[in-house]
């Protein structure tokens, strides 16, 4: 088995190599400072496994999990953190709470042995209890981190969300219905059935049928509002 | 309440010092106004008097069991009514008993003394009304004064239950992930795990310090500091550099304590925590005869977006020096392309 362990604080990798030095079936360990030589690693190396902390500089480990797109199987490692305790139940093979033992890490390895028959899904985007920051996204070879007041607009591609900012257009494999809930809802608002729009960018709203409407945005581009989402901007506009 | 004539010697006193005050105008009336003879005039003035002294002091019974409620008017007149007939009765009967014993062979006085009672009933009631109304007044004050008390215990309470929320708690990602490093220490350097296990020891002992709102000096705080960086150094390495420099004298002066800990927690947070090269953190404090400034000063990535919003220690700590000194501007935020500082003010009492 070969497993990459990312994590910013090196005595934690340490002791994580430490434990796994002596055990059998380990083929191979490698070790990443952040999210970014973390992705790095895991499309030059493969890794059957990673071992993912969450709170690192620049990229968390669960964004650096969006930006994978089969991803190998993942053992969040965290401190403490009551949101992610919850996703972690939902999402992944196992977590560890720091400080664990060498037994309940290896307990951990054994789960991800006995289920290396199933493949590994794309895990969900954690909410985290509290609105979005910023968005990462995989723009050609590098990552763009995009603050969210940035954003003009949101858009559903299929399986994808278009995110809109000054002209530039980035995909990203995700559910508009996420964003919805986790991005500031008195920024945000779901107009369409197609788009999440910032109020911030709307500079005019024009009549289109006979309950829909068409928002001119700053940026030049007009999207259409449902009857539905003209009740919702209404409100968050205090209109 | 206690009769407040009889609770201490010194009313007492002064109740009849105010007595013999009205006892001497009587005399002055009787004697140079009614012309009645002077030994009887002086006699007069003090049997009446003081008859009247002490009849009113059982005035005060009926004031501390009848209040002014609304509700409970009526009664409340009935009650003076009833007793004002009856205290001014005894006082009328044995006054005028009395003086008819004290002053004999003097028939143009035992008419007067005849003539008299109903005026002296009338003087009874003014004294009755006014004594009672001065009971009142005297009930009133003690009750605003024990509501105003407790109003300012409540207040107090309030502030403290207020401070003690924002006293800074201790941020459970750095207590396990120091556990964490300790785990791993134990492994790789067991004697820096040591250091390490008394430095986290030495910190949380001074985070969970009862009595929180005593000022301590700055040497202190700035030792808990010194211990909580040892730790962040274990495990940020390299990543973290951070430097003190402190004005001679400056160490004696006074702190909230844990108020600079969490700015410094602050700064290796977002200028360390969130770069990945290395991020310095500078504190520097200065001081005058009155005033001690603190300057907590990191290096950052303004390219940056943090994943959470930040500000909310920095807040609490405001808030703490508000509640503490009731001045609004002791915490200044400055905020450059590369660097962000707060400085706090302390006035030195």
């Amino acid at each position: 088995m070969k497993i990459l362990i990312i994590d910013d604080e090196k005595p934690a990798r340490d002791l994580v190599i430490n434990f796994l030095e002596a055990t059998d079936g380990i083929e191979e360990l490698h070790e990443a400072t952040n999210g970014f030589e973390g992705l790095k690693l895991i499309n030059t190396v493969k890794p059957d496994l990673v071992l993912l902390d969450i709170q690192m500089p620049k990229l968390t480990g669960f964004e650096m999990l969006e930006l994978i797109e089969n991803p190998p199987a993942i053992i969040f490692c965290t401190a403490y953190d009551e949101f992610a305790i919850k996703a972690f139940e939902k999402n992944a093979i196992d977590y560890l709470l720091k400080p664990f033992s060498k037994a309940r890490l290896l307990e951990a390895l054994d789960k991800v042995t006995r289920n290396k028959d199933v493949k590994p899904k794309q895990i969900d985007s954690i909410n985290l209890g509290q609105p979005l920051e910023r968005i990462v996204v995989k723009n050609n070879k590098s990552i763009e981190i995009i603050p969210i007041d940035e954003i003009d607009y949101l858009m559903s591609q299929d399986d994808y969300v278009e995110i809109h900012r000054n002209g530039k257009k980035y995909l990203k494999l995700q559910r508009l219905k996420y964003y919805e809930s986790a991005l500031n809802e008195n920024l945000f608002v779901r107009v369409h059935r197609q788009y999440i729009v910032n109020v911030k960018q709307i500079t005019k709203l024009d009549k289109l049928g006979k309950e829909s409407y068409i928002a001119q945005l700053k940026n030049g581009d007009s999207i259409t509002i449902s009857a539905a989402g003209y009740l919702r901007l209404k409100q968050v506009l205090d209109m | 309440m206690q009769n407040p004539i009889t609770k201490n010697v010194q009313y007492l006193v002064l109740y009849f010092t105010f007595w013999l005050v009205i006892a001497g105008i009587q005399l002055v009336v009787f004697f140079f106004l009614l012309d009645l003879p002077i030994v009887a005039s002086i006699i007069d003035a003090l049997v009446f008097n003081t008859f009247l002294a002490i009849i009113c002091i059982a005035i005060w019974p009926l004031v501390n069991y009848s209040s002014l409620d609304r509700a409970a008017l009526v009664n409340t007149l009935a009650t003076h009514l009833a007793g004002a007939s009856v205290l001014i009765s005894i006082v009328v009967f044995i006054t005028w008993k009395a003086l008819e014993v004290l002053i004999t062979n003097n028939p143009s006085y035992d008419t007067f003394l005849q003539e008299s009672l109903l005026w002296r009933a009338a003087l009874g009631a003014i004294f009755y009304l006014l004594i009672a109304l001065n009971f009142y007044v005297l009930i009133y004050n003690e009750e605003f004064r024990v509501r105003n008390i407790a109003e300012s215990d409540l207040k107090q309470s309030l502030k403290d239950a207020e401070l003690n929320m924002l006293k800074s708690q201790l941020n459970p990602h750095f207590i396990f992930n120091s556990l964490n490093s300790i785990s791993s220490l134990t492994i790789t350097n067991p004697e820096k795990a040591q250091e390490m296990v008394i430095s986290l020891s030495e910190f949380l002992r001074y985070s969970i310090k009862p009595n929180q709102e005593k000022l301590i000096p700055l040497n202190n705080e700035l030792e808990a500091i010194n211990r909580f960086i040892e730790i962040e150094k274990v495990r940020f390495g390299e990543r973290l550099k951070v430097d003190i420099t402190c004005q001679t004298g400056c160490g004696a002066k006074y702190v909230p304590p844990l108020i600079i800990q969490p700015l410094v927690e602050n700064a290796i947070k977002y200028g360390v925590h969130e770069t990945m090269d290395v991020g310095s953190v500078i504190i520097a404090c200065t001081c005058q005869k009155n005033s001690l400034e603190i300057m907590v000063t990191n290096s950052y990535d303004a390219q940056g977006v943090p994943a959470t919003k930040s500000g909310i220690g920095l807040k609490n700590v405001s808030n703490r020096l508000h509640l503490l000194y009731g001045s609004e501007d002791l915490l200044q935020i400055n905020k450059t392309d590369s660097i962000f500082s707060v400085k706090l003010t302390l006035p030195q009492l």
